[in-house]
């Protein structure tokens, strides 16, 4: 009977991308063309189960409870100053928001130079015709490989696409400043965000991408970021999810690495009630580099999903991974990393790290690195703790004369401060810092700590 | 007659869930008084350290310790710490992520904050610390960096001679303060000692070799051997150790 109705359910869900998805049609050829793609695969996985690999321990009945109203993202009203709290004072200049997946210009302002960096809105085809060699991007990067998607829900924000954005850097520009992407939710939706940066030969920039909930209401935000580096290029990409306790998060990240480029990631999962992100990095040519760094602090019975694929498709390429968890109530955690390193792809270095801090009997930890070697002359390190806070770290504290709650939130921020340390903006750090904190025990003597660490 | 300090009486513990470790320890310390405590490895001076700074390994199950007319034994190890009893650990802990001058200034406003103190102001602190960094020998830099982490072991105990230094207590308990060091680390420990020693507090002292008692002298000298003291005397015992060893005194 159950099965029955979530059955029913799961049909409900896919005849309503279909509908939405036939309605969202872009009219930009290309576009569409991978939407229609996007449609038929849709189809093809219908919606997944956890009898797939890569959904063994996800819950999909909060999206299936809670989501069929997703054809409904309104933009609604919302003043600045409802945000203070979610803007980096270093990204005052450079700040792109959307709401409900829908980009406010009201809200946004960028003080980047147009002849340095595009930002162009897939929602507005008089500007995105304009742009040129847009076709040939789209054709080569945008939901590359759509065909053959493994993430049914990258599939679904193709087909429904709605505010994307292409970023793209040009050939040779060095941004000073960090740009801000501010996703916001405040309705009962399921509401997509999107963009693709490009960043041209040798160029360079910093983005830290927001997902921000507004209100204590469910939502699902099915998220997607594709990069393509392009020779020498770097990127450093900060995400931050800020979700309320009730939001859901279903986040794809797909990177591609050309030639001696280097991508800097660190995905920050501080509230939200489930989070999920799929990353793939795909190291194309040689001499690229991925540093990608991961931290979540659950609560309650919050649940993070980390499933991580880094593909040394070629050698003489390096990357390293760092995941912390900290994990306390009933929470839990997976996290699925493999390296996998193609045949002759020889002179590739891998390491992999997955921590977690497990502060009680109910939580819950599964983790699966895995490494899939084809080439011979590789150097590849995985490791995987799940343990306590150390009893001999604590009394150190204690017998300097600090509180007990003291001494573990500090340890606790310690575990942590080697993945916020990666983030590049202050007031980030610091909020992270801060937001880590409130999730930690309340007991913990919160104004004390975050007066004293400075 | 001077104030009294600590006073321990027939002190028995065990490690928790294990073997009893100390059986019956006596000892009382007056301010201005420096005492050490020598003994076999694996006597129990660190359990006796440890014990005193209230680490939860071990277990009080019969005697008591008086700390300047407060119940030591009721007490948490925080407010032990804030009310005037530190302890240099044998083996500091490296502490990742924790940066040694936040440490520093977190345990420096615990105490005001338990006795009803301000909190330092960050400047005045930084002077604080600049003056007693120079009286050790230590390079600013040292502030930087992670609690202990990386450290030699040299660094390591100056940097608990530091913090005793900054958090001023009554009563300091070194544990083997002097072993790893170098004689130039061992000089800036003993400058340390002899900085904080006044006559309104007390030092105990756990070593094992008369090079640290040359520095800094001791009024008494105790053999600690199988969970007691044994044998009490004047800085002249500690002589008598390093040419006799303790088998022939326990005896
Ligand atoms: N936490 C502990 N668990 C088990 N045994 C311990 C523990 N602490 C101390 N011991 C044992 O108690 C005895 C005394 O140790 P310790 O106090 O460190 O000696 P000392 O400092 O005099 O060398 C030793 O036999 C030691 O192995
Ligand atoms: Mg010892």
């Amino acid at each position: 009977m159950q099965l029955e109705e979530k059955k029913k359910k799961e049909i409900e869900f896919l005849e309503k991308v279909f509908r939405a998805g036939s309605s969202t049609l872009s009219n930009i050829s290309p576009i569409a063309d991978k939407q229609k793609k996007a449609v038929e695969r849709i189809s093809e996985l219908g919606f997944p189960n956890r009898k797939i690999e890569d959904w063994k321990y996800y819950d999909f009945s909060p999206i299936l409870d809670n989501f069929l109203s997703f054809d409904t993202c309104k933009i609604t009203q919302i003043e600045k100053e409802s945000l203070k709290d979610f803007l980096f004072p270093e990204c005052e200049k450079n700040l792109l928001v959307t709401v409900n997946g829908h980009f406010s210009e009201k809200l946004s302002n960028f003080s980047f130079s147009k002849e340095d960096i595009s930002i162009l809105n897939f929602n507005d085809p008089e500007q995105l015709k304009s742009y040129q060699g847009l076709d040939d991007l789209v054709e080569k990067y945008f939901a590359e490989g759509i065909e053959n998607e493994s993430n049914f829900f990258k599939a679904c924000n193709t087909a429904l696409l709605s505010n994307a954005f292409l970023l793209k850097v040009k050939e040779g520009v060095q941004l000073k400043e960090t740009l801000q992407i501010l996703h916001i939710s405040n309705e009962h939706c399921f509401n997509q965000t999107r963009s693709l940066i490009h960043l041209g030969a040798n160029s360079k920039i910093n983005i830290i991408v927001t997902y921000v909930g507004l209100a204590e209401i469910p939502f699902v935000n099915n998220a997607v970021i594709e990069t393509v580096l392009e020779e020498g290029s770097e990127l450093v990409l900060d995400k931050i999810q800020d979700d309320t306790q009730k939001g859901i998060l279903l986040y794809d990240l797909k990177a591609k690495l050309l030639k001696n480029s280097r991508f800097e990631y660190s995905s920050l999962n501080l509230k939200a009630n489930s989070s999920r992100d799929k990353i793939s990095v795909d190291i194309d040519e040689e001499g690229a580099h991925a540093d990608i760094n991961g931290l979540y602090i659950l609560n309650g019975e919050r649940k993070a999903h980390n499933v991580i694929t880094v593909n040394h498709n070629v050698g003489n390429s390096t990357s390293s991974q760092l995941f912390k968890g900290i994990l306390s109530d009933k929470a839990r955690a997976e996290f699925n990393g493999a390296i996998n390193v193609a045949r002759d792809a020889n002179g590739t270095d891998a390491e992999q790290m997955n921590r977690h801090l497990v502060l009680s009997d109910e939580a819950h930890v599964d983790s699966r690195p895995q490494l899939n070697i084809l080439a011979d002359d590789v150097k590849c390190a995985h490791g995987s703790t799940i343990g306590d806070l150390e009893e001999d770290e604590i009394f150190y504290l204690l017998s300097r004369g600090i509180k007990k709650d003291d001494a573990l939130a500090m340890l606790t921020l310690s575990f942590c401060d080697e993945v916020i340390q990666k983030v590049k903006i202050e007031s980030a750090r610091q909020h992270i810092k801060n937001m880590a904190l409130e999730n930690l025990d309340t007991q913990m003597h919160k104004a004390n700590i975050v007066h004293n660490l400075r | 007659m001077s104030e009294q300090i600590i006073d321990i009486k027939e002190l028995k513990a065990d490690i928790v869930d294990g073997d009893q470790i100390l059986k019956g320890l006596n000892l009382k310390i007056n301010a201005g008084e420096i005492h050490a405590i020598m003994g076999p490895n694996g006597s129990g001076k660190s359990t006796l350290s440890k014990i005193l700074s209230g680490h939860p390994a071990y277990e009080i199950t019969d005697g008591a310790i008086d700390f300047q007319g407060k119940d030591l034994v009721e007490m948490e190890a925080d407010e032990r710490a804030n009310s005037g009893l530190f302890m240099a650990f044998q083996y500091p802990l490296e502490i990742a992520g924790v940066n040694n001058l936040e440490f520093l200034r977190m345990a420096y406003n615990s105490k005001q904050k338990y006795l009803g103190l301000e909190e330092a102001d960050p400047l005045d602190f930084d002077d604080l610390i600049e003056e007693k960094l120079s009286l050790l020998n230590m390079k600013s830099d040292f502030l930087d960096r992670n609690l202990n982490e990386g450290f030699s072991g040299g660094e390591k105990k100056k940097n608990e001679i530091l913090q005793m230094l900054v958090l001023n207590p009554k009563l300091v308990v070194l544990d083997e303060i002097d072993s790893g060091l170098d004689v130039d680390a061992l000089r800036a420990v003993a400058a340390g000692i002899n900085a904080y020693k006044s006559e309104g507090n007390a030092v105990l002292m756990i070593t094992h070799y008369q090079r640290l008692l040359d520095y800094v002298k001791p009024d008494f000298v105790h053999i600690l051997s199988g969970g007691k003291i044994v044998k009490s005397g004047d800085s002249s015992l500690a002589l008598e150790v390093e040419k006799e060893g303790y088998d022939l005194l326990a005896a």
